[in-house]
C-alpha cells in the first residue's frame, strides 16, 4: 500500500486529490487569518482555489509530470523503457500512457461517456418540454441541465473527440512513430477528465449547476451561485487541453512527415487538423480570458463588465464569440477531413480537386476569425458592425459548398461502396447542407433580428454539429475501428444505427426551425399552448434518439470483444495507416514508410502512396506529379 | 450511364425544386404580422429559402443519383473509379456562381434593414426597462409609466430606447419579427408601427436567470381614440401604479387579431 | 515544460527516430507556437482594455486611482536588461565561455525577481484595489497575468541555472536548446512587457 501510494497510479492520485483539497482549505483559512478578514473559513473561496489544486494535484498522482519532476529536481530519469508505451489489457487504458495509439482510445471513450451523459440531460429536459407547464424539475434544475448537456458537449465531447480520432491516426497516416511531444500528449488527454468532471460536479454546488447556459453572458454569470465557476474553471482545463494537443499536431504534421510526404501529397485528414490547429492555437486563449475575467469577478471581486463601474457587458461577447465562433470550425474541419477520407476511399476515386479541399480549408480558417459578431446582432454593438459580418458570414459559404461540390465530384463515376462509414458521410453531406443553408440564414441581419434566442437558433446548430460533426465521428470511427482494435464491427448494426439516427435525429430538429419562425424562444422550461403539438413531436423523438444510441455503443463493445478478426487494410485503401497491421506495431512502423505519390490514387495503373524501402531518387524528386510515380514494389508491411 | 436516366433525373429534381418553392410561398411560416415593414422580413426569409432549395436538390439530387447509378456490384466488386482528379473549369464555377448568389442576397437584406430600422416621422417614444423578470415601460410624451402590459396605438411609429438595471434581457415581440437586447450602461433602440389592433405576446429572448421562462408580457395595440382613453386613465389621481411585475399571465398565446 | 522535454527527447533511445521534414527544432517550434496562444490571451485582454477605454471612452485612469509612471519606467529598464543578460547567457554558452554563460543566467534571475518585487510593491501602495474600477480591474489583471509570466520563467530559469552549474549543456548545437527554448520565453515576456507598460502607463 505504502509504495503504491508512491508510484504514479489510482491510489496516489487519491491521495494527492485529497491533499489539493486539504492545501486549498488551509491555504485561504490561513490567508484570511493573516489578513484579518473577519469569517475566516469562508467556503466559496476555499471551492474556488480547490477548483485549481485538486486537479493538478490529481494529476500529478495519477503520474502526468513524474519524469518531468525527475528532470527539474535533477535525478536521473527512469531509462524509457516504454513500458509506459501501448496497451497490453484493458487496465493499461486507465493509466497515464505516452502511445498517441492508446492516448486515441482513451480520448474518444472518455468523450464518449461524456456524451452519453450530456445526451441524458437532453433526454430530462425534454421530458420537462412534452407538456406545457411545469412537470418534475424547477427552473433552476432546468437551466442547469441546458447549460451542463451544452458544455459537456461542446467542450469534453466534440471537440476533443476529434483530437482522439486524429491523435490515432495521424501520426500513423503521416508515417511517423508518434506525436511530436508524447508527455505533453499524455497530459492533454488527462486535462479533459478533470474537466468534464468539474462540469458534473457543479450540479452538488450550493445554489445548483451552472444555468447561464455554455454562453455565460455576463453580468448574469458574474451574479450566479458557485456553481459557475465550476464552468468557467472546467472551461480552463478543457482549453488548456485543446491547445497543448494542437501544439502537439501542429509540430507533429509540419516537423514528422514520412519522408517523400510534402504537403501536397499529405492526406486532407492531415490538411483538416492541420487547419483547426491553427484555429484552436490562436482562439482559444480567448475563451480562457473571457472565462478569467468571469473569474476575477467573482473571486477577486473585480468590474469588468459592471456598467456602474465603467465595465462593458458586451465586451464580454466579442471575446467570448472570437473563441466561439471559431470553435464551430474546430468542431467541423477535422470532419470535413474525415469525410474526405472515407468518400475517396468508398468511392474509390481520388479525391476531386485536391488543392481547392486543402485551400478552402484554409480559407475557412481566415474567415472564420472576421466573423464572431453574426452572434451579436441583437446585441448592443455598434450597428454598423452588422453589415460586414453579415457578408464574411455568407461568404464562408463558398469555401464550404466547395468541399461539398468536391465531394460529389469526387463520388462521380466511381465505385461506390455503400459501407457504415460511407453512408455516415452521406448522411453527413445532406444534413450539413441544410445546417449550412439555415446558416446563410441567420447571417443575413433583418432575418437574424426576428428568429436569433429563437429555437430556429437551436435547430440550425444541431443540424451542423451533430447532423454535420457527430456524422463525420460516427463515419470516422466506423472507418478506422478495424484499424483501432483489430476486430471489424456489425455492418447490420451500423446501418441500423445509421437509419435510426438519421430519422430520430431529422424528426428531433427539423420541427425545431417552425416553432422557432413563430416566435418560441430558447432555453425556456415552458411554453405557450400553440407549440405544444410539436414540443410533444420533439420531445417522443428524442429519445428515440436517444435510443439510436444504444445501438452503437452495443456494436462497439461487442465487436471490440468477439468481432472477427480485422484485415490490414479492410477498405483497400492507400493512405499509409491502411498498411501496417490492424492494431498497428507499437511504434507504427517497423521500417519508416517512404511516400512516392498522392495519398487518393485509385483507378491510376501502378500508382503507389507509400513504399516501406528507399525510393529510386529520380521518382522522390518529382512531386506533385502523381499518375507516374510507380516504382517498383516495396511490398507493404505484412498483416 | 445512360442518357434517359440523366434526363429522368433532372425532370425529377425540376418538379421537386418547383414543389419546394411553391410551397415556401404557399406555407404560413411566421404567425400573424403586426407592422408593415417587418413583412419584408418575412419575404427575406421566403428569398433565402428560394436561393437554397435549387443547391438542397442538387446536392441530394446528386448524391442518390451517385448512389443508383455507380455503386459497386457488392464487396468484392475490386473495381476503381475513373481517375479524374478535378477541372479548373468547374471549381471556378462552383465557386462564381455561390459567391454573386449571396452577395446578392446580402445587399437585399441590407437593404431590407435600412427600411425596417428607418426613422419615422411623428414616434411615439416608449421607454423600455427590462429587469429580473418584468418589463417596464414609460411613455415619456405622455407622461405615464405602466409595466407588463403595454399599450400602443394602432398606426402610429413607435420608437422603443430600451436599457436594463441588470442582467442582459432582449425584447421580443414575435408578431413584428423584432427583437433587441436591453443591457445596463447601454441604450438600444427598435421601430415598428403596428397596423393591426389586438394582444400579442412579448417574450424574454435572452437568458436572464431562474425567472427567464415567465419574463413575458403583453402587447395590446388599440386604435388610436382608445388609446387616448387609456393614457388619461392612467393619469388620474386614482391611476394605479406599477407594479414591477408581470400582470398578465405568463404564458399568453401568439397574436389574437382584433378583427 | 517544453524546455523538459526538449531535454528529454534524448532518452527516447528505442522509438525509431522520426523523419524530420522540416529543420525547425520540434521543441523549440512548440515554444513559439506556445508563445502564440500566449500573445493571444495577453490580446483578450488588451480586448477588455480597448473596449473599456476606447469603446466606452472611460478616463484612464479614474480620478483618484493614479499610476506611478516613473517607478514602472525603472522598473522595466530592469525587466528590459534582464533580456540582455538572458542573451549574452546564451552567447556565453554557444560560444563555450561558461563563466559568461553562468553570470548571465544568475543575473537574469536577479534582474527578474527584483522586477516583480518591484511590482508587488507597486501593488500595495498603488492605494486602489481591483474592484474599485473596470480600468483597475483591467490594469491588475494585465499586469497580474504578466507578472504570472514572470514567474513561471524564473522558475524555469531557476532550473536551467541550477542544471547549468551542475555542469549540464554546452555549446554543440544540441545541446544548449535546453537554454534557448527557456530564453526565448523570457524574451516573450519582456516584450509582451513592452506593449502592457505602453497602454497602461504611457498611453
Ligand atoms: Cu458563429
Ligand atoms: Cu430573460
Amino acid at each position: 500500500m505504502a509504495a503504491s501510494l508512491r508510484s504514479p497510479g489510482w491510489y496516489r492520485a487519491a491521495l494527492w486529490t485529497a491533499i489539493g483539497f486539504v492545501f486549498a482549505f488551509a491555504l485561504v483559512v490561513g490567508i484570511r487569518a493573516a489578513a484579518d478578514f473577519g469569517v475566516v473559513v469562508q467556503w466559496d473561496s476555499i471551492i474556488t482555489v480547490a477548483l485549481v489544486t485538486m486537479p493538478i494535484f490529481f494529476l500529478y498522482g495519477i503520474g502526468c509530470f513524474d519524469t518531468w519532476l525527475y528532470w527539474i529536481s535533477g535525478r536521473p530519469t527512469k531509462p524509457d523503457d516504454h513500458s509506459d508505451h501501448g496497451a497490453h489489457s484493458w487496465k493499461d487504458y486507465f493509466k497515464v500512457n505516452t502511445d498517441h495509439k492508446v492516448i486515441g482510445i482513451q480520448y474518444i471513450v472518455t468523450t464518449f461517456f461524456f456524451f452519453m451523459i450530456g445526451g441524458l440531460f437532453a433526454m430530462i429536459f425534454r421530458a420537462e418540454l412534452l407538456q406545457p407547464g411545469m412537470q418534475f424539475i424547477d427552473a433552476q434544475t432546468f437551466n442547469g441541465l441546458f447549460s451542463a448537456h451544452a458544455a459537456l458537449m461542446i467542450f469534453v465531447f466534440m471537440v476533443p473527440v476529434f483530437a482522439g480520432i486524429a491523435n490515432y491516426v495521424l501520426p500513423l497516416m503521416l508515417g511517423a512513430p508518434d506525436m511530436a511531444f508524447p508527455r505533453l500528449n499524455a497530459l492533454s488527454f488527462w486535462f479533459l477528465p478533470c474537466a468534464g468532471i468539474m462540469f458534473l460536479a457543479s450540479f452538488l454546488a450550493p445554489g445548483g449547476a451552472f444555468a447561464t447556459g455554455w454562453t455565460a453572458y455576463a453580468p448574469l454569470s458574474d451574479q450566479a451561485p458557485l456553481g459557475q465557476t465550476f464552468f468557467s474553471m472546467g472551461v480552463q482545463f478543457a482549453g488548456a487541453s485543446s491547445i497543448a494537443t494542437a501544439i502537439n499536431f501542429l509540430v507533429t504534421i509540419i516537423t514528422m512527415r514520412a519522408p517523400g510526404m510534402t504537403f501536397w501529397r499529405m492526406p486532407l485528414l492531415g490538411w483538416a487538423n492541420f487547419a483547426t490547429s491553427l484555429l484552436v492555437v490562436l482562439a482559444t486563449p480567448f475563451i480562457a480570458g473571457s472565462q478569467f475575467m468571469i473569474l476575477f469577478d467573482r473571486a477577486l471581486g473585480m468590474n469588468f463588465f459592471d456598467a456602474a463601474q465603467g465595465g462593458d457587458t458586451v465586451m464580454y461577447q466579442h471575446v467570448f464569440w472570437f473563441y466561439s465562433h471559431p470553435a464551430v470550425y474546430i468542431m467541423v474541419l477535422p470532419g470535413f477531413g474525415i469525410i474526405s477520407e472515407i468518400i475517396s476511399a468508398n468511392a474509390r476515386k481520388p479525391v476531386f480537386g485536391y488543392r481547392m479541399m486543402a485551400f478552402s480549408l484554409l480559407a475557412i480558417v481566415v474567415l472564420g476569425f472576421a466573423v464572431w459578431a453574426h452572434h451579436m446582432f441583437v446585441a448592443p454593438m455598434q450597428n454598423w458592425i452588422r453589415i460586414p459580418m453579415m457578408f464574411t458570414t455568407m461568404l464562408i459559404a463558398v469555401p464550404t459548398g466547395v468541399k461539398i461540390f468536391s465531394w460529389l465530384g469526387t463520388m462521380w463515376r466511381g465505385v461506390i461502396h455503400l459501407r457504415t462509414p460511407m453512408i455516415w458521410a452521406l448522411g453527413f453531406m445532406t444534413m450539413f447542407v441544410l445546417g449550412g443553408i439555415s446558416g446563410v440564414m441567420l447571417a443575413v441581419v433583418p432575418f437574424d433580428i426576428a428568429v436569433s434566442d429563437t429555437y430556429f437558433v437551436v435547430a440550425h446548430f444541431h443540424y451542423v454539429l451533430f447532423g454535420g460533426s457527430l456524422f463525420t465521428i460516427f463515419a470516422g470511427i466506423y472507418h478506422w475501428f478495424p484499424k483501432m482494435t483489430g476486430r471489424m464491427y456489425n455492418e447490420t448494426l451500423g446501418k441500423w444505427h445509421f437509419w435510426t439516427t438519421f430519422i430520430a435525429f431529422n424528426a428531433t430538429f427539423a420541427p425545431q426551425h417552425l416553432v422557432g419562425l413563430e416566435g418560441m424562444p430558447r432555453r425556456v422550461a415552458d411554453y405557450a399552448e400553440q407549440f405544444a403539438a410539436w414540443n410533444m413531436f420533439i420531445s417522443i423523438s428524442s429519445f428515440v434518439l436517444g435510443a439510436s444510441m444504444l445501438i452503437f455503443i452495443y456494436n462497439m463493445v461487442y465487436s471490440w470483444r468477439s468481432g472477427p478478426i480485422a484485415p490490414a487494410n479492410p477498405w483497400n485503401a492507400h493512405t499509409l495507416e491502411w498498411q501496417v497491421s490492424s492494431p498497428p506495431p507499437i511504434f507504427n512502423f517497423d521500417d519508416v514508410p517512404t511516400v512516392v505519390g498522392h495519398p487518393y490514387e485509385y483507378g491510376v495503373p501502378g500508382a503507389r502512396h507509400g513504399i516501406f524501402k528507399e525510393p529510386e531518387p529520380v521518382v522522390a524528386a518529382v512531386a506533385g506529379d502523381s499518375s507516374t510515380t510507380s516504382t517498383d514494389e516495396g511490398e507493404p508491411a505484412p498483416a | 450511364m445512360k442518357a434517359s436516366h440523366r434526363i429522368f433525373g433532372i425532370i425529377i429534381a425540376i418538379a421537386v425544386t418547383a414543389g419546394l418553392i411553391a410551397f415556401t410561398f404557399a406555407y404560413d411560416w411566421f404567425g400573424p404580422l403586426i407592422a408593415e415593414e417587418s413583412g419584408n422580413i418575412d419575404n427575406v426569409y421566403r428569398w433565402l429559402l428560394v436561393a437554397s432549395i435549387p443547391f438542397f436538390v442538387i446536392i441530394v439530387g446528386i448524391i442518390a443519383f451517385c448512389i443508383l447509378e455507380f455503386r459497386a456490384d457488392g464487396d468484392d466488386d475490386d473495381r476503381d473509379g475513373e481517375p479524374f482528379h478535378g477541372s479548373t473549369r468547374i471549381e471556378i464555377v462552383w465557386t462564381v456562381i455561390p459567391t454573386i448568389i449571396v452577395v446578392a442576397l446580402g445587399i437585399y437584406a441590407w437593404i431590407v434593414l435600412d427600411q425596417v430600422e428607418a426613422k419615422q416621422p411623428n414616434e411615439l417614444t416608449i421607454n423600455v426597462v427590462g429587469q429580473q423578470f418584468a418589463w417596464n415601460y414609460e411613455y415619456p410624451q405622455l407622461g405615464v409609466k405602466t409595466s407588463g402590459d403595454l399599450v400602443v396605438p394602432k398606426n402610429r411609429p413607435l420608437y422603443f430606447e430600451m436599457t436594463s438595471v441588470d442582467v442582459i434581457h432582449s425584447f421580443y415581440i414575435p408578431n413584428a419579427r423584432l427583437k433587441r437586447d436591453t443591457a445596463d450602461g447601454f441604450t438600444t433602440r427598435l421601430r415598428f408601427t403596428p397596423d393591426t389592433t389586438g394582444t400579442f405576446p412579448i417574450v424574454c429572448a435572452e437568458l436572464c436567470g431562474i425567472g427567464h421562462t415567465t419574463m413575458r408580457g403583453t402587447l395590446r395595440v388599440v386604435e388610436p381614440s382608445e388609446f387616448t382613453k387609456w393614457v388619461a386613465s392612467r393619469k388620474g389621481p386614482n391611476a394605479p401604479k406599477p407594479t414591477g411585475a408581470n400582470t398578465i399571465s405568463p404564458l399568453s398565446p401568439t397574436g389574437e387579431t382584433g378583427k | 515544460m517544453e524546455a523538459a522535454s526538449a531535454a528529454h527527447a534524448e532518452h527516447h533511445g528505442h522509438m525509431p527516430v522520426a523523419n524530420a521534414s522540416a529543420k525547425i527544432n520540434r521543441e523549440y517550434f512548440g515554444m513559439v507556437l506556445f508563445i502564440v496562444s500566449e500573445i493571444m490571451l495577453f490580446a483578450s485582454f488588451f480586448t477588455a482594455y480597448f473596449f473599456i477605454r476606447v469603446v466606452q471612452g472611460e478616463p484612464w485612469m479614474p480620478e483618484g486611482q493614479e499610476l506611478p509612471v516613473y517607478v514602472a519606467m525603472a522598473n522595466s529598464a530592469i525587466l528590459f536588461s534582464s533580456s540582455a543578460t538572458m542573451h549574452w547567457a546564451l552567447e556565453g554558452l554557444k560560444h563555450n565561455n561558461r563563466k559568461a554563460f553562468k553570470t548571465g543566467l544568475v543575473l537574469t534571475l536577479i534582474l527578474g525577481s527584483t522586477f516583480l518585487g518591484v511590482q508587488i510593491s507597486e501593488y500595495v501602495h498603488l492605494g486602489f484595489l481591483p474592484k474599485d474600477s473596470a480600468q483597475a480591474s483591467v490594469f491588475f489583471s494585465l499586469t497580474g497575468i504578466h507578472g504570472a509570466h514572470v514567474a513561471v520563467g524564473l522558475i524555469v530559469l531557476a532550473t536551467v541555472t541550477r542544471r547549468a552549474f551542475k555542469g549540464h549543456y554546452g555549446p554543440e548545437k544540441d545541446k544548449h536548446w535546453g537554454v534557448e527554448i527557456p530564453g526565448l520565453y523570457w524574451h516573450f515576456v519582456d516584450v509582451m512587457w513592452v506593449f502592457v507598460f505602453t497602454s497602461l502607463y504611457l498611453l
